[in-house]
């Protein structure tokens, strides 16, 4: 990181979230160090403060004892010995003219004898009388006119002291260095993967879909953050695509038949035929623009269900009774075109909570595309055992399956998932009228049901099993539709 | 009869007047719910025609209201939602039929037709005649000239539907939708094969059909002699 670049990056750097975090973290570190530092201080001081002043307590009752018993040439004697033998205690010994009798203090500020009791001083050393020590002491006036210094040369206490408060300097400059240091690099870092990240983001909004927010391999926070977004992304490009596919669909499924009738209409104009070719011209129009309009029906009705613009009502529904009535409409229109409809209910109440209109709109819907597909092959002929379609249900418990099966032409296991999809219409059966919204729109109200859709295989023909949730506690309540959970399935 | 069509498209109201005039109606015209309350409140009407989504009142607040009033005239309710849901809310508004637009004109009027002839002592009739074919309510019996003719339960309840709009044409929606109770459209013609088996039944071997299929519109069923 060169200077510039520093410069450059700072400000950015100061306001960056882990700066901030870490500036918290190292202010609350140096008022930990400074309580810890203070507590060090008053207990170390105060422990090394009593002990001199125990031990300067000490000496002076044993000398004054000793003054009181044996008179002043014993007090001398003792102070001699005493000076002698150990290192930093201090004595001084005078007469009431202040002249030096013993000890080995020689040099004292004057204004020492005034005062009585315990004292901090400072005094020059004998031999190197340019530095002043600190000391602490007892001064005290004898009977017979004599002055007694007892005191301790505490310059090691004061030494320590100034240890410890560089230490504290020291200490507090190196955790701020290594605060800011640290700072810089984790912001620096996180800066670096959230800046890709927004630059990703950039990057798709001006229209590059395929883009996805950069990975580092280490599985951190960051990682599974951009792994749930780029997933998320992953579904939105799926649902543009979908819904590009769905408008191209439209144009052309819709412009083709407005094509139609608008060229059926002008050839009529241009043509001035009899009233009665006008009439029929002007029926067909109709015809058109009524299948236009179921086209456009079943196109709403899918679009709502999938994106949940409304609740649907459940209420308590009787499978059974339901299918029954749906092959009771039915099997009139099978019987005239060579087929046998059957209906198979196990016997009794299958409950759940459904809306009735459009469960039931779901299997007219796989009726009419039974009768559709399977009327063909039971016109060639195929045998008795091609012309049946059934209808019927499996109670599994906690879900029904409704089951209707034909004998038609089936349809190949690769194209099975591609028949949900709006608008899909395989190639063969282009002759065959319709708008290819059928089965996708069993697919939406299916998956308003909590269920699917699963196509199988007759051997030969087709076989569409609906697997419905029975989900009777949500009987009679409006069932909000979740538009997330919808959009995810929609297309 | 005078009809009362509050809708705020001009053009649609305009042709939907036509229409019914054709048919023998006396329509009346108007923009906004505010006023189509107020005209339905001062005059007798035979049939409203609301629009759900109108200016200054919507269609369904407009029937409540009516409803709220006392006043039992029948109502028709048009509207751009077709789906199940919003149907329900427009019957429990107090709309007494609901047809999604868009509609054609022929289902409209013979709509309009079964709601304006349809009397208050309904319930009380018994019996339902068209030429020499009877159908007895009480027993379930359906006779033609006397002979008996055995109906499935659907077709007694079809028939039951033709008969009580006898004269009127009643449209396979109608069929749908009062017989079947299923509110829609299966691709197939499956009305229309029910309708010929019922009419294989009745019909068959005499000389002068009842059951008419009414080009472009549904059915009726009638005494040409009337």
């Amino acid at each position: 990181m060169t200077a510039v670049d520093v410069v450059r990056v700072l400000p950015r750097l100061l306001l960056a979230t882990p700066f901030r975090l870490f500036a918290v973290y190292v202010s609350l570190f140096c008022a930990a160090v400074a309580a810890v530092f203070i507590y060090v201080n008053i207990a170390m001081l105060g422990f090394l403060g009593h002990e001199a002043e125990s031990s300067v307590q000490g000496d002076y009752d044993f000398l004054s004892a000793r003054y009181r018993e044996n008179g002043e040439p014993a007090l001398v004697n003792a102070i001699s010995e005493r000076a002698a033998s150990s290192k930093n205690a201090l004595y001084l010994l005078t007469d009431g003219n202040g002249r030096w009798l013993a000890g080995n203090l020689d040099t004292i500020a004057a204004n020492l004898w005034g005062t009585e009791g315990a004292v901090q001083f400072s005094y020059r050393n004998r031999g190197n009388e340019q530095i002043e020590r600190p000391a602490y002491g007892i001064v005290a006036r004898l009977p017979g006119d004599l002055h007694l210094i007892v005191a301790r040369d505490i310059e090691s206490q004061e030494a320590l002291k100034r240890l410890l408060r560089r230490a504290l300097v020291l200490g507090y400059g190196l955790i701020i260095m290594i605060g800011i240091v640290g700072a810089v690099i984790v912001s620096r870092r996180m800066l670096r993967r959230v800046d890709a990240a927004s630059s990703a983001a950039r990057s798709i909004m001006q229209g590059n879909l395929a883009e996805r927010l950069p990975m580092t391999g280490r599985n951190d926070e960051f990682d599974r953050l951009s792994q749930n977004l780029n997933a998320m992304l992953d579904r939105i490009q799926d649902l543009m695509a979908g819904l590009k596919n769905v408008s191209d669909n439209i144009a052309h499924d819709l412009k083709t038949p407005l094509h139609r009738l608008r060229t059926r209409a002008e050839r009529a104009l241009q043509s001035s035929r009899s009233p009665e070719k006008l009439a029929e011209a002007l029926g067909s129009v109709i015809e058109e623009a009524d299948t236009l309009i179921q086209t456009f029906d079943a196109l709403l009705s899918i679009a709502r269900l999938e994106a949940g613009s409304r609740s649907v009502t459940f209420g308590p529904l009787d499978v059974c009774a339901l299918i029954s009535d749906v092959a009771d409409l039915y099997e009139p229109a099978a019987e005239e075109r060579g087929l046998t409809l059957r209906l198979s209910c196990p016997g009794g109440e299958v409950m759940m909570a459904g809306e009735k209109h459009l469960i039931g709109q779901a299997l007219v819907n796989l009726l009419d595309n039974a009768i559709k597909y399977a009327a063909p092959a039971a016109k060639t002929g195929e045998g008795a055992e091609h012309t049946d379609v059934e209808i019927g249900l499996e109670d599994k418990g906690d879900t029904v399956d409704i089951i209707v099966s034909d004998r038609g032409p089936g349809i190949p296991k690769k194209d099975r998932e591609r028949v949900l999809q709006r608008f899909v219409r395989l190639q063969p059966s282009r002759s065959i009228p319709g708008s290819g919204l059928g089965l996708s729109l069993v697919a939406a109200v299916t998956r308003l049901h909590d269920g699917s859709v699963t196509l199988e295989d007759n051997n030969p023909g087709l076989r569409v099993r609906l697997t419905l949730k029975k989900n009777l506690a949500a009987t009679e309540t409006a069932k909000p539709v979740e538009a997330a959970g919808l959009l995810s399935h929609a297309i | 009869m005078r009809v009362l069509i509050v809708e705020d498209d001009r053009t649609a109201a305009d042709f939907l007047a036509k229409a019914l005039g054709e048919a023998g109606y006396n329509p009346e015209i108007v923009g906004d719910g505010e006023t189509g309350l107020e005209l339905a409140g001062s005059s007798t009407f035979g049939v409203l025609i609301v629009d759900r989504m109108l200016p200054k009142l919507d269609g369904l607040s407009l029937v409540e209201r009516l409803r709220a009033r006392g006043d039992r005239t029948p109502v028709l309710i048009l509207s751009a939602l077709g789906a199940v849901d919003d149907r329900v809310k427009g019957l429990r508004a107090g709309g007494d039929d609901y047809l999604p637009k868009p509609y054609s004109l022929v289902e409209l009027v013979a709509r309009v037709e079964a709601l304006a002839r349809r009397g208050p002592s309904e319930g009380a009739v018994t019996t339902y005649t068209v030429g020499d074919l009877m159908l007895d309510r009480l027993s379930h019996k359906v006779t033609r000239g006397g002979e008996p003719i055995l109906l499935q339960p659907r077709e007694y309840r079809l028939l039951e539907y033709l008969m009580r709009h006898a004269g009127q044409v009643v449209t396979r929606t109608m069929l749908l939708e009062n017989v079947w109770d299923y509110h829609f459209d299966p691709q197939t013609n499956v009305i229309d094969v029910h309708i010929s088996r019922l009419r294989s039944k009745i019909d068959k071997g005499q000389s002068k059909p009842l059951l008419e299929t009414v080009r472009g519109a549904g059915y009726m069923i009638r005494d040409d002699r009337r």
